[in-house]
């Protein structure tokens, strides 16, 4: 009696936990990830660059919806402007302030843009050239037409934002031109990324 | 046991002569054959034979031995009782078969057993094998008292059943898990964006007075209004509050970049307005409640300008924000001055 007791006491418990595993873990964890992540669902990729394509909007799905209040955000509404997020550069590396990085901005010829960089938590990286994003009208051009942004620790000739030990960063670019907007992100080239060298 | 139509045929032999008293007298024909049937049989009963019952004996002579016949028989079965009431038969072997089988020594002892009773074997062998125990009710000492390994092996068996079942991982206590996990997958998704406890509206509410347009300066780490906010550009911010009444707005956005954009309390942008790279946009509107679009009800919503364009919130509470790109530090005085031409306040119309 004693014998089947205690198993049926483990068996209730082993029970309870797969449980508790399947429900609540895999529903905070999913809900987790498509509000914090997205999915082909709710947002747009293009290359190393994350855009909800609904922010703003009224009738954005519940996810956008989320993401947007989670994060504190007062998006632009998706027809009027696009914000990408940047993670990793082209090779899928995470951004770190530890490397040297290249942000090829040539191609874009939006009305307005702006790119600028963030720690992991959405705080401006510090520092002492006060120094924390480029847009259309700040970014210097070569002759050629051509606009490269360095992320490094040192000062760096031209474009430069400071990363300063800030570990991992979050490059956030906002595009806003309704026409360049409407095309979306199939038709328009988002600048390229590229890792220089590392620490 | 005797032929009939041969007995008829031998009548025509010596007949035996019965009178009171005399002594009994069978043909020699049947005494013959009852001879031959009873010997392969063997005795019935003990102290009991054929050629001792058909012998020619007198009326008391044959009483006794009668009545000594039945005491032997009675005997006989009493014994016969006796041994097949003791008898123990292989349950071991009883638990393995299947009706109809019926393992050859159970049948061989019941047959011997039940044959030295005078039972009708045949129908008791059935009856036996319907009946017999059932090995899961069994308390596993048997008889002997010796430990019976099958008994044994069927109690572990229903120890391990119970433990078993229902399993951790049964179809339907996965699904349910699964449908749970949906529910508050669900409900998570929606709570956060109704409670909204991050959103930007409850992050600002504090800050920002109601229905006042509010100029705020550049952000800097650590002074920063929102996360993941452009630090290229100066806000101008106001908390609209309906409740009152109409509200509104006007503001210039001299070139591309700026814009104007409503927010109802969950941060979604139901109204928005950009500048254009030719001329400055002048906007001016008057923000009502979605109750006062339909019902007419404030006094502010019946003394609408008709010439000002109206829209209508569909929260009666959130937030309107300018945005003004900063296009160097030289152009930021004039950055500052035109979010401070923008005016959020109270309809007085």
């Amino acid at each position: 009696m004693l014998l089947r007791a205690l198993a049926s006491i483990v068996n209730f418990v082993m029970r309870g936990a797969v449980f508790l595993a399947i429900a609540v873990l895999g529903g905070f964890g999913s809900a987790w990830v498509m509000i914090h992540s997205g999915s082909q669902l709710t947002a747009a990729t293009a290359g190393p660059w994350v855009t909800w394509t609904a922010a703003g909007r009224m009738d954005a799905d519940p996810y956008t919806r989320a993401h947007t209040v989670r994060l504190g955000q007062l998006p632009l509404n998706s027809t009027l402007a696009l914000t990408y997020q940047a993670q990793t550069d082209v090779a899928g590396q995470r951004i770190h302030s530890s490397c040297v990085y290249v942000v090829d901005v040539s191609s874009l010829d939006a009305e307005w843009w702006s790119l600028a960089v963030f720690d992991d938590r959405g705080g401006l990286v510090r520092n002492n050239a006060n120094r924390y994003a480029f847009n259309a009208s700040t970014v210097l051009r070569d002759s050629d037409g051509g606009a490269r942004i360095v992320l490094s620790r040192e000062a760096r000739p031209g474009n430069w934002l400071p990363t300063t030990g800030a570990g991992r960063l979050v490059l956030s670019l906002l595009v806003q031109d309704p026409k360049w907007v409407s095309d979306g992100t199939r038709n328009r080239a988002l600048p390229d990324i590229t890792t220089v060298a590392c620490r | 046991m005797l032929d009939t139509p041969k007995s008829t045929r031998d009548d025509n032999g010596p007949k035996a002569t019965t009178s009171q008293g005399a002594a009994t007298t069978l043909p020699e024909t049947i005494r013959a054959k009852l001879m031959a049937e009873a010997s392969p049989a063997g005795p019935v009963g003990e102290g009991l034979s054929v050629e001792g019952a058909l012998a020619p004996v007198s009326s008391a002579t044959f009483g006794d031995r009668l009545k000594g016949g039945a005491a032997s028989v009675g005997r006989a079965t009493r014994q016969s009782a006796a041994a097949l009431a003791s008898w123990r038969p292989n349950m071991q072997a009883l638990r393995k078969i299947q009706v109809p089988q019926i393992p050859v020594d159970v049948r061989e002892g019941i047959v011997k057993h039940g044959k030295r009773a005078g039972l009708n074997v045949g129908a008791t062998i059935d009856s036996i094998i319907r009946n017999r125990p059932n090995p899961a009710t069994l308390d596993g000492v048997p008889a002997s008292g010796e430990p019976d390994v099958a008994t044994s092996d069927i109690r572990t068996e229903r120890l391990r059943r119970d433990v078993r079942q229902p399993s951790i991982f049964a179809p339907g206590h996965i699904l349910t898990a699964l449908l749970a996990g949906g529910i508050i997958h669900i409900a998570t998704t929606f709570a956060i964006t109704t409670l909204g406890t991050g959103s930007a509206y409850r992050q600002l509410r504090g800050a920002l007075p109601a229905n006042e347009m509010v100029v705020l300066p550049p952000q800097m780490p650590g002074a920063q209004l929102l996360p993941f906010l452009m630090p290229d550009m100066l806000y101008a911010i106001c908390r609209f509050d309906l409740t009152g009444g109409i509200v509104e707005v006007n503001a210039i956005l001299p070139e591309a970049g700026w814009s104007l954009a409503l927010y109802t309390r969950q941060g979604d942008n139901f109204y928005a307005a950009p500048g254009q790279s030719q001329r400055p946009v002048r906007v001016a509107f008057m923000l009502a409640p979605t109750t006062d679009r339909l019902v007419n009800l404030t006094p502010g919503a019946r003394k609408a300008d008709v010439d000002m364009s109206q829209v209508t919130s569909p929260d009666s509470q959130g937030l309107i924000v300018i945005r003004a790109p900063l296009k160097g530090v030289a152009f930021e005085g004039t950055a500052k001055a035109d979010l401070k031409r923008a005016s959020c306040a109270p309809s007085r119309r």
